[in-house]
């Protein structure tokens, strides 16, 4: 089975976030979005991931 | 501190200057000293011609040995005129002839003690009269205004185009000082606008992206979603574009202000109302304590919404947590005080007065974590000031801010 590469994203613009992780995931990432860099370091903490991404 | 090269500029020039100007005020004494010292000479020559002219007429030296009379006086006066004629030093004078005083030693002198007393030229008579210690006097009491007089033109240019130079400096330096703050400012602004403008347009072109590579045709409700957010993000890219319109028309003066009259308590909870979501989302609580009893005025109604509805957006943007919004009105002799104050992050000492310069926005390095322009302070205090009003700013670091707003009442209210 391919495994998923695992994404956090870390965007604080709700549309952008959104847009970005549909359009990430259609292209086969799992993506998880978080809207501030507190949320995302609690992710960090509580799952690994392949990439870590923020603007 | 960096030292640009129009600092230095600055700094050379205003030297360069400072020592002109020490120049031309040590050429205008070095004049006046010359002046005087030919009077001085002038006054001695006519002196010295006048006794020696007297010492070639025996006749008169004779009858000086007596004494001196009228007729000798007019004598010496005759020849003090001719002589004065002579060397073109015409002016007021009056003359003695008496004894020597004892502190006088040279044969010609001229001393002057007080400033109000007429300069006084001395003149030893041994060659006239036989008897020692007979000195003729000159006395003249328009000295300094002769100078002054023989100086004037050149002083008074002088000093004129001295100030001209000086104005014009100071214009040109002052006018440099604020394009260059404008130009600042400009760059500030463009790299806001950049920022601003680049999250809707990539979120315009991802949607398109997304639609265009998924398959779609079943889902109407996800061409819905998206066509959504490509209207919301276009409609933020126009609201954008209105702002930044709005202000250079009303810098050109070209956005009428409408007066119609006003309830300045109606306006305000219209500001609020169209604020409701903005609060709501960030659980903002907002306290009122609307004492004014004067409210009426004539205003135009959207501007001055426009101006509370930013600053109570401004109080929930720039606070950390849930906003904590106090508004208050009240009344001032004929005016209505509007204060609208936070407990928020406050601002800086330093760039409280920079804060309602157009495109300035108070530095957070790189990090863009309220939106804005920093044109929204800038046409508020432009609208107040269009209403004849007034807008201050009290804040401290981390400790909130405060805006209050004067505005004139209809003054025939009671």
């Amino acid at each position: 089975m391919k495994t998923k590469f695992k994404i956090l994203l870390a965007e604080d613009d709700p549309n952008l976030g959104a847009l970005l992780s549909d359009f990430l995931e259609a292209e086969g990432f799992d993506v998880k979005l978080c809207k501030d860099g507190l949320i995302a370091s609690q992710a960090l903490s509580e799952a690994s991931f392949d990439l870590f991404y923020w603007t | 501190m960096e030292i640009t090269r129009t600092n230095l500029y600055i700094l050379i020039s205003s030297l360069a200057l400072c020592i002109v100007l020490i120049i031309q005020v040590n050429w205008l004494i070095e004049t006046a000293k010359i002046k005087e010292a030919l009077f001085n000479e002038k006054a001695n020559i006519v002196l010295a011609r006048t006794s020696d002219a007297l010492a070639a007429d025996t006749a008169t030296c004779q009858k000086m040995e007596a004494g001196v009379g009228a007729e000798e006086i007019h004598k010496i006066d005759s020849l003090f005129k001719y002589y004065m004629k002579f060397y073109d030093f015409t002016m007021q004078y009056s003359l003695e002839v008496m004894e020597k005083k004892p502190f006088s030693q040279s044969n010609t002198y001229n001393f002057n003690p007080y400033p109000n007393e007429p300069a006084c030229f001395a003149h030893n008579l041994e060659d006239v009269v036989r008897r020692n210690g007979w000195e003729l006097k000159l006395l003249l009491p328009e000295k300094k205004q002769f100078i002054y007089e023989e100086m004037g033109p050149m002083f008074l240019t002088s000093i004129i185009l001295l100030l001209i130079v000086l104005l014009l400096f100071w214009k040109t330096l002052k006018s440099l000082i604020s394009e260059k703050k404008l130009s600042e400012h400009t760059n500030d602004f463009l790299n806001n606008m950049t920022h601003e403008f680049k999250t809707p347009i990539t979120n315009i072109a991802l949607a398109g992206k997304i639609m265009m590579k998924e398959d779609f045709v079943n889902q109407k409700e996800k061409v819905r979603h998206y066509s959504e957010i490509i209207l919301e993000e276009n409609d933020k890219l126009r609201l954008q574009v209105e702002q930044v319109l709005s202000l250079a028309a009303l810098e050109r003066g070209e956005i009428p202000i409408h007066k119609t009259e006003l309830d300045m308590h109606q306006i305000i909870s219209d500001a609020i109302k169209s604020l409701k979501i903005q609060i709501e989302d960030k659980e903002g609580i907002i306290q009122m304590q609307l004492d004014a009893r004067k409210v009426r005025l004539k205003g135009d109604k959207t501007h001055l919404t426009h101006a509370i509805c930013n600053l109570i957006d401004n109080a929930l943007k720039y606070s950390n947590g849930c906003p904590n919004i106090h508004l208050q009105t009240s009344n001032h002799e004929h005016n209505i005080v509007i204060t609208i104050s936070d407990l928020g992050i406050g601002i800086e000492k330093e760039f409280q007065k920079k804060v309602f310069d157009k495109y300035f926005r108070v530095p957070t390095g790189n990090v863009h974590n309220v939106q804005g322009f920093g044109l929204g302070l800038a046409y508020i205090k432009k609208i107040i000031e269009l209403h004849g009003g007034t807008i201050a700013l009290q804040s401290e670091k981390n400790n909130g801010s405060k805006f209050i707003i004067t505005l004139k009442t209809d003054e025939n209210e009671v």
